[in-house]
């Protein structure tokens, strides 16, 4: 009989493991009740929704709003008053001031163009500003898809892809940011103020689109405390001009984020 | 009344030429200033981003405190001819005017007409410019690879480039390739090319972020932690006090 306790022991163990199993394939073949509501699971990253982690920003201090001041209608730095961070943070060493071109006409069109070309690594767009300034100024839709092609075939670089809109869609304008493009817009009068509050021809740059903010950065007033914080209904009126915007939007991807370990 | 009509005129006549003599001029250097002209001679200037105006002095050249110009200020332009702005949505892609439909069929999303590149993952090449064949080759050709192209966002990098240097990449590979998630946690990273675009691409597979490990099902092994001790089912006693009943009876047998 004793030779038979490890044989029982062991035959024990198989039967609790059968059923075990057993039990578990019932589980899965019988009929699952409604399960009761449960807070709905982050999605694992990465993922088509994973939230953008907050940006280390090697280039420049950060700049807080002043207390008390609107969400919209501020001059401010990178981050927000809530803390939003810009989609495309420029660095400030190329922020570009608007000169003129050969007839002294302004070239805010080219100046907005570096600057995205410079973010979206594009070529076209980055060295067109300075090429400019040896030709008359001035910008329109027309004129921008002449200037690429003539600056291009002069300097030997390849057709950049590039979108131009005119009208009143801010959709467009919100998804290049969103995917980190850096799109140049018009810009009609200051929200804020600038400009002695004044009705303006201007093209800048958007660097942050969302619901809650757009962001503006005027080559008139460069620098990492110079963007202008707006609402989405500020934005539009100051686009739009009351009549029609238009924006320039280099396809070229922006930069990649940082990189830090997955576990931070 | 002929005659004071005549005279008007006369006088409008004279007085024009007057006005016209001021003159707002631009800067080639200073798009932000115009220069009011009077008669070929500077008198003054209007700052058109702060918006105010001072004379100048032709004699000592010396500039007045702020005051009101003489005349209507000059247009705030910046370099913008918004006259040529049409009204209306019109779509342009690389220069020719296309559809809004057009826009959407080219760049393949029927929501978006930028391509929505958020929720990708980061193919970074960090190298000298013979490494861009990886972007710009082995990506888009290489069968390998060539399921990855829409999936991912790629681009090549010198190593001085500023957004690699400054913001803490690695550029000191031969070349350096990064995946990055959309957050930007680095998910692979290689210092070589080292087994090419196969051993990027199976990289890439092992990464695909549509892949959810906790789905996965080990058919070779059973994990007893998936099971004991938080899923113990009221079997498991019953079976215990069975063999125990049964041991004790076949002890008291012999």
């Amino acid at each position: 009989m004793k030779n038979r306790l490890p044989l029982l022991l062991l035959l024990s163990a198989a039967v609790l493991a059968a059923f075990i199993v057993l039990e578990q394939f019932e589980r899965e073949l019988a009929p699952v009740p409604p399960a009761p509501p449960v807070p709905t699971p982050k999605p694992l990253c990465p993922g088509p929704n994973c939230p953008r982690k907050p940006k280390p920003r090697p280039w420049g201090k950060r700049f807080v709003l002043p207390v008390g001041s609107l969400a919209s209608s501020a001059i401010g730095g990178e981050i927000g008053p809530d803390g939003t961070e810009l989609q495309c943070p420029l660095p400030g060493e190329f922020h570009t001031k608007n000169t003129g071109g050969s007839d002294g006409a302004g070239l805010c069109v080219y100046c907005s163009m570096k600057h995205a070309g410079i973010w979206q690594d594009d070529p076209v767009f980055a060295g067109l500003f300075e090429w400019m300034r040896h030709h008359p100024g001035g910008g329109y839709p027309a004129k921008v898809d002449r200037m690429i092609e003539q600056f291009r075939r002069e300097k030997g670089l390849p057709q950049p892809n590039y979108i131009q809109v005119e009208g009143t869609d801010l959709e467009i304008l919100k998804a290049a940011c969103r995917s980190g493009r850096m799109p140049c817009v018009t810009y009609s009068f200051s929200p804020t103020g600038r400009y002695g509050g004044q009705r303006i021809a201007h093209m800048v740059n958007l660097v942050h689109a969302e619901d809650k903010h757009f962001v503006l950065l005027d080559n008139n007033y460069p620098g990492i405390s110079n963007y202008e914080w707006l609402s989405a209904d500020e934005f539009k009126k100051t686009y739009t001009g009351g009549r029609s915007g238009w924006a320039i939007i280099p396809l070229r991807p922006g930069p990649p984020l940082p990189p830090h370990n997955e576990s931070e | 009344m002929r005659f004071a009509f005549f005279g008007l005129a006369v006088l409008l006549a004279l007085a024009r030429p007057a006005q016209a003599q001021y003159e707002w001029r631009s800067f080639a250097d200073d798009v932000n200033q115009m220069g009011l002209y009077h008669e070929g001679r500077q008198i003054g200037a209007y700052h058109l981003v702060e918006d105010y105006y001072r004379p100048l002095d032709p004699l000592t050249l010396q500039w007045g405190e702020r005051c009101p110009p003489p005349i209507a200020p000059p247009r705030r332009n910046f370099g913008l001819i918004q006259e040529k702005i049409r009204d209306g949505d019109h779509y342009s892609l690389n220069g020719r005017e296309v559809s809004k439909e057009q826009i959407q069929q080219v760049l393949g999303d029927a929501d978006r007409r930028v391509p929505d590149d958020s929720g990708k993952i980061r193919l970074t090449v960090i190298g000298d410019p013979n490494w861009r064949s990886i972007v710009d080759e082995d990506l888009p050709k290489h069968p390998a690879l060539a399921s990855w192209k829409d999936k991912i966002v790629a681009a090549w990098y010198p190593p001085n480039h500023w957004a690699m240097a400054r913001q803490g990449f690695q550029t000191s590979g031969w070349p350096t390739i990064y995946l990055q998630a959309p957050d930007g946690a680095v998910l692979h990273r290689q210092d070589d090319y080292q087994g090419g675009a196969e051993a990027l691409a199976e990289v890439l597979r092992k990464l695909d972020p549509h892949y959810k490990p906790e789905k996965d099902r080990d058919r070779r092994k059973v994990d007893l932690a998936r099971w004991l001790p938080s899923r113990v089912p009221w079997s498991v006693p019953l079976v215990l006090l069975s063999a125990a009943a049964l041991l004790f009876f076949l002890r008291r047998k012999t």
